[in-house]
């Protein structure tokens, strides 16, 4: 289904419907980590949202795979500068393979390395970071859950991910 | 160059390709829309990974700040740059007229009317008040206690 000009926020939506959990696998693919994955797929999608305008509405799915892997791209070039190994070393260390049969089950592997991560986290951020992460929830469900203000939940999420990501980095030696 | 082949992309895929070639093939993905294509397509949707689900909502939000800010912080920025220009000016002319005005006025009554002169005698006035109440809040307790 091709991108009709209806306006910019209806198509964000329909390109999320269509391609988030595509565009995330393929940053995960790309730079196994996580949670840059998720930073990763945050920018393709704004970047495609921002470029917009410019599209002409021809090969959806390939356009933004191609902002994804451009993002990605960035990404390995940033680590490696930050890293000194290079590009290809930076991709090797970080990348799954997708189709061997020891990754068949690799959502699975990655949800409980998740969840490890999260209950190693102190509270109020492992109950957080748990529902958030593990259970699927956003900081609104969350909210409404705990009876807090939807605002802190959503600074514990961040500080939560943020420590989640450095412990990520730690345990696939990536740091 | 060519586009990239089935091999090429199962070797990408399994891990088996070299390093140097890794990254020879995620440089053409990036700009070759059919090549792109077929990367997507080798993902089957079973082996796809869900991002958190508050992922989607933090786009949404991030895109319609990006949609709104710009446009709304442009005429704000606009609007407080005014405001304090005009403010600026005002203020100055206000300054300027009440220190050289009536110096400047011939037949103005010839009233000693130096701003310096007229905050000393306001904070004579004030200073007045001041020791008058001060006289009063002292002199009851000793009153009372005369009493």
């Amino acid at each position: 289904m091709e991108v009709e000009k209806i306006n910019p926020q209806e198509q964000l939506n329909h390109l999320l419907e269509q391609y988030e959990k595509l565009i995330f696998s393929i940053c995960y693919r790309i730079t196994g980590d996580y949670f840059e994955a998720e930073d990763l797929t945050q920018e393709t999608f704004l970047s495609a949202y921002q470029s917009l305008s410019s599209f002409d509405g021809q090969h959806e799915r390939a356009w933004i795979t191609k902002i994804a892997t451009n993002k990605c791209l960035d990404y390995l070039k940033r680590a490696q500068r930050r890293t000194m190994p290079s590009l290809s070393e930076t991709l090797e260390q970080h990348s799954p393979p997708v189709h061997s049969p020891e990754t068949d089950c690799l959502e699975h592997m990655m949800e409980e390395q998740l969840a490890t991560l999260c209950k190693s986290l102190k509270p109020p951020y492992n109950q957080v970071a748990l529902s958030y992460y593990c259970e699927e929830k956003t900081a609104k469900e969350i909210a409404l859950e705990t009876g807090s203000k939807p605002k802190t939940i959503q600074t514990q999420i961040y500080r939560a991910r943020s420590m989640l990501a450095k412990l990520w980095k730690k345990e696939e030696g990536m740091e | 160059m060519n586009h990239i082949s089935r091999e090429q992309w199962d070797a990408f895929f399994d891990g088996s390709m070299s390093e140097k070639d890794t990254q020879k093939l995620l440089e053409h993905t990036a700009q070759c829309t059919y090549c792109a294509d077929c990367m997507a397509g080798r993902f089957p949707e079973e082996q796809m990974i869900s991002p958190p689900k508050g992922l989607t909502d933090e786009i949404r939000y991030q895109a319609e700040k990006k949609h709104v800010l710009p446009h709304f912080q442009k005429h704000m920025e606009l609007l407080a740059y005014g405001c304090r220009v005009t403010v600026g000016v005002v203020l100055s002319i206000l300054l300027v007229f009440q220190i050289t005005l009536p110096s400047q006025t011939r037949d103005a009554p010839k009233k000693d009317y130096h701003i310096a002169a007229k905050i000393y005698e306001k904070t004579e006035m004030i200073t007045a008040a001041l020791n008058t109440w001060n006289d009063l809040y002292w002199d009851e307790p000793s009153q009372k206690e005369e009493k």
